[in-house]
């Protein structure tokens, strides 16, 4: 698989994984910019249950600093993105 | 005249020190102690590792026995009190004793089934949490009314106002009151989760604050009626005089503004104690961005002008956040702030946030000028818990005249669902749209939070559209509460560490939670809370009756439920020989006297028991104790609804047997007619049971062991309860 590919994909899991947390269906579009409380509809604890997921599936670990900063979809892609880089 | 309830001893154990003095001393001084690296267990594989624990080793299980039964030795000898001499009880709460023993046996129950059992020879199913209050009641003699409510982090203000209420209305001479909580890696886990966790420090109110900082320890009052205390010739430190116990029908987790000013208004209401007479308010003040805006917006709301001259403490930023034990140790620093004119400064505070009002916060070295005269302690905790307690100087001023509590309650309508029952379903004449007892299958329900939820609807449901009033709230008694949620936890913290722990499931992981989601969604506004133990139903229902009867809450919904899990159906089977299924029972209680009632709570008495499972005697002094206070003189006792596990069967026949009044009752072993032991629900179950034979004519005749099945309007029944290491409930019903 091409790395583009590859990232791809991540962004098509990451997307689906918002849109559970958010219990909305898995047929909606997602863009960059859509902020996860705002336009998605994350509250409190579903923001936490993402974060938690994402640690889980990815076996990265997010810091505090990282989950304040992790508001919109795009923010989400870029975060994995780099961690599975890095 | 009046006769206010007084605080007359505390005792404390606490990462600050083992001893009121030392606390204290510490708390003030500002050589305070830093929160240091978790030695209870392995925190390295979490993003933060720090606590504020209580120095010392020992075997953890034991730790919250040792804590609690030293804060009350202290507390009693303090207020000069041998408890075995009077009537003397006890309100322990707690939220996550026991859960340390629990872990360890959840994953190896996951791995090797009932193996696993072998291996943790003193599992119960309580996982030891009743065993901190048993200690105390052994260690003091403690032989008048017991309690362990469990509020999350508001858990104490309910024992605290519980047992306010047990000595005012002179149920006990004495009562102690308080919390203990131990530091567990499940609820450390949790808080992990949730993000709930400074890294470094807890920092009320501060700009920058990262979190709160998790504590334990054990913090007690000796409560008395001001008259007694005078009897005696022991010196009052302070009163309890006022409180308010709420529900915050906004959010789980997050606690409002709005519910939180409503609540701190009611307290200083029920104290009779305007804003201007608060020397300072002690704060939850936990340190999370959320606590801490909401709280700050609700106590400038509440203070107005005052807000600048009124200092505002949080002793969360010097002992960590103590669980359960928080208000019973704002409790405790109020009482020395009153008797010791110093407040206990704001520490780890880098500066105002910009985003919260600006409050006033205590400094070190500004100490009151004059005498103070009341303090608001604030406590709040997940599934909306929300109370205030004021704690005032004692004086010779004008006292709102209280309302005597009226007994009896009425009844004014009744649900249960139990699982699997085979038999035919009835409509009872009371409710014509709600069947009594429903047969339901919930051995597959997704938590005790659904079977709560659907059988308060139910029981709702004879309202129509309009709901009850909104003080109305909701006691519900359980032996094994959520504990479901702890036994998966453990497993996925095992297995994959803290990213399998579910934030989801740490909001509704407390005892209280089934309750606090079943009042938001229909809107209850009043105090809900779970009582634990076998005998957490009865207990329930008279704590809900007794604030009826004394008019603090119009209405209640009151019972008992539980959902065991296969550990726990496993567990008890082999330890009790107990068939334990899931059911709840739950009744509603009014003070109202124009609704058609169903049955009139009579009287209802809670007794320690020196033993861990109550014997005759104590079943035979809680049957003594039941006889009402005030109204008929002796009244024939008609039928005897016996509480169903094995081991307490000859114990009760034999108080049964020795009770004049019992002469000629017919015994009654509803567990007969409902297939099974329903653990907290059973008590409240066997009520359910006389109202339908009560419409019926008699009892079934499956279900009677002893006496004449027949039953007529008028005839009364007393419903026994008892509990491992949790003492004994009986209640008294008229049938109507």
């Amino acid at each position: 698989m091409t790395q583009a590919a590859e990232t791809d994909d991540i962004q098509e899991q990451l997307r689906r994984l918002i849109l559970e947390e958010a219990g909305l269906p898995q047929e909606t579009d997602v863009a960059g910019d859509m902020r996860l409380e705002e336009d998605l509809g994350l509250d409190s604890l579903a923001r936490l249950s993402l974060a938690t997921a994402l640690e889980q599936q990815y076996e990265v670990t997010i810091t505090d600093e990282e989950f304040d900063a992790m508001q919109t979809f795009a923010e989400v892609c870029d975060l994995v993105r780099a961690r599975l880089v890095g | 005249m009046t006769d206010p309830v007084c605080v007359t001893g505390c005792g404390v154990v606490s990462a600050l020190g083992e001893s009121v003095a030392e606390f204290w001393h510490n708390m003030i001084d500002d050589a305070v102690a830093a929160p240091e690296v978790v030695r209870g267990f392995d925190a390295n594989r979490y993003r933060v590792g720090i606590a504020h624990e209580v120095p010392g080793a020992g075997e953890r299980m034991e730790r919250a026995s040792s804590f609690a039964a030293r804060a009350a030795r202290e507390a009693a000898t303090s207020a000069g009190l041998d408890p075995w001499r009077r009537r003397t009880g006890l309100a322990l709460a707690t939220t996550s004793c026991g859960w340390i023993t629990g872990q360890a046996l959840a994953c190896d129950y996951a791995q090797d089934g009932g193996e696993a059992f072998a291996r943790h020879p003193h599992a119960s199913g309580d996982h030891a949490r009743d065993a901190a209050a048993h200690a105390v009641v052994a260690e003091l003699g403690i032989n008048g009314p017991l309690a362990t409510p469990s509020a999350a982090c508001a858990a104490s203000a309910h024992a605290i106002a519980w047992a306010a209420g047990q000595v005012a209305s002179g149920a006990a001479d004495a009562m102690l009151a308080g919390g203990v909580d131990v530091l567990t890696e499940l609820v450390y886990a949790g808080f992990h989760s949730v993000r709930a966790l400074a890294p470094d420090a807890c920092r009320p109110f501060s700009r920058d604050r990262r979190g709160l900082v998790l504590g334990e320890g054990a913090a007690l009052l000796v409560l008395e009626r001001r008259s007694s205390a005078a009897a005696r010739g022991a010196t009052v430190l302070a009163e309890i005089s006022g409180c308010a116990l709420t529900t915050d029908t906004r959010d789980m987790t997050n606690p409002s503004a709005v519910a939180i000013e409503r609540t701190m208004t009611a307290a200083l209401k029920d104290a009779d104690c305007p804003v201007d007479r608060l020397d300072s308010i002690s704060a939850h003040g936990t340190g999370t961005r959320a606590n801490d805006t909401a709280e700050a917006q609700a106590i400038a709301e509440l203070l107005g002008d005052a807000t600048r001259s009124t200092p505002v403490c949080a002793i969360k930023s010097s002992i960590g956040h103590t669980q359960g034990v928080a208000a019973a140790f704002g409790c405790v620093a109020a009482v020395l702030t009153l008797t010791t004119r110093c407040r206990p400064p704001l520490r780890n505070f880098l500066g105002p946030d910009p985003e919260l009002p600006a409050l006033r916060f205590a400094a070190p070295d500004d100490h009151p000028a004059q005498r103070p005269r009341a303090i608001l302690v604030n406590a709040f905790g997940f599934g909306g818990a929300t109370s205030s307690v004021v704690i005032s100087t004692e004086g010779p001023r004008a006292v709102r005249r209280r309302a005597r509590a009226r007994f009896p309650v009425r009844v004014a309508g009744a649900a249960a669902m139990v699982a699997r029952l085979a038999r035919e379903r009835r409509t009872s004449r009371w409710m014509p749209s709600v069947q009594l007892t429903e047969e339901v299958d919930i051995t597959d329900a997704g938590s005790p939070d659904d079977l709560v939820l659907q059988a308060t609807r139910r029981l709702l449901a004879r309202h129509g559209g309009r709901g009850p009033a909104a003080s109305c709230g909701s006691y519900l008694g359980t032996f094994y509460g959520s504990q479901r949620i702890h036994e998966r936890s453990a497993v996925a913290l095992s297995e994959t560490g803290p990213a399998g722990y579910k934030p989801r499931d740490f909001a509704v992981s407390t005892y209280n939670a089934p309750a606090g989601r079943a009042a938001m969604v229909s809107g209850l506004r009043g105090p809900t809370t779970a009582w634990l133990g076998m005998n957490g139903g009865l207990a329930a229902i008279g704590a809900a009756a007794e604030l009826v009867a004394s008019g603090r809450c119009e209405r209640m919904i009151a019972g008992g439920y539980d959902l065991p899990t296969a550990m726990l159906a496993e567990l008890l089977h082999r330890s009790l020989a107990v068939h334990a299924k899931g059911a709840i029972a739950l009744l509603e209680l009014t003070a109202r006297d124009n609704e058609p009632a169903v049955a009139d709570i009579v009287s209802h008495a809670s007794v320690a028991s020196s033993s861990r499972w109550p014997g005759p005697h104590d079943f035979a002094l809680a049957l003594e104790r039941s006889e009402p206070r005030q109204g008929t003189g002796q009244a024939r006792l008609h039928a005897i609804v016996i509480d169903p596990t094995p081991v307490l069967r000859d114990a009760q026949l034999a108080a049964i047997a020795g009770c004049s009044l019992a002469r000629g009752a017919a015994v009654i072993d509803a567990a007969l007619h409902y297939g099974g032991h329903h653990l907290a629900a059973s008590a409240p179950l066997g009520a359910l049971l006389a109202l339908e034979a009560a419409d019926a004519g008699a009892f079934p005749e499956s279900c009677v062991i002893d006496g004449d099945a027949e039953l007529v309007p008028g005839n009364t029944v007393v419903v026994l309860a008892g509990g491992w290491m949790t003492g004994v409930d009986v209640m008294r019903i008229g049938l109507a």
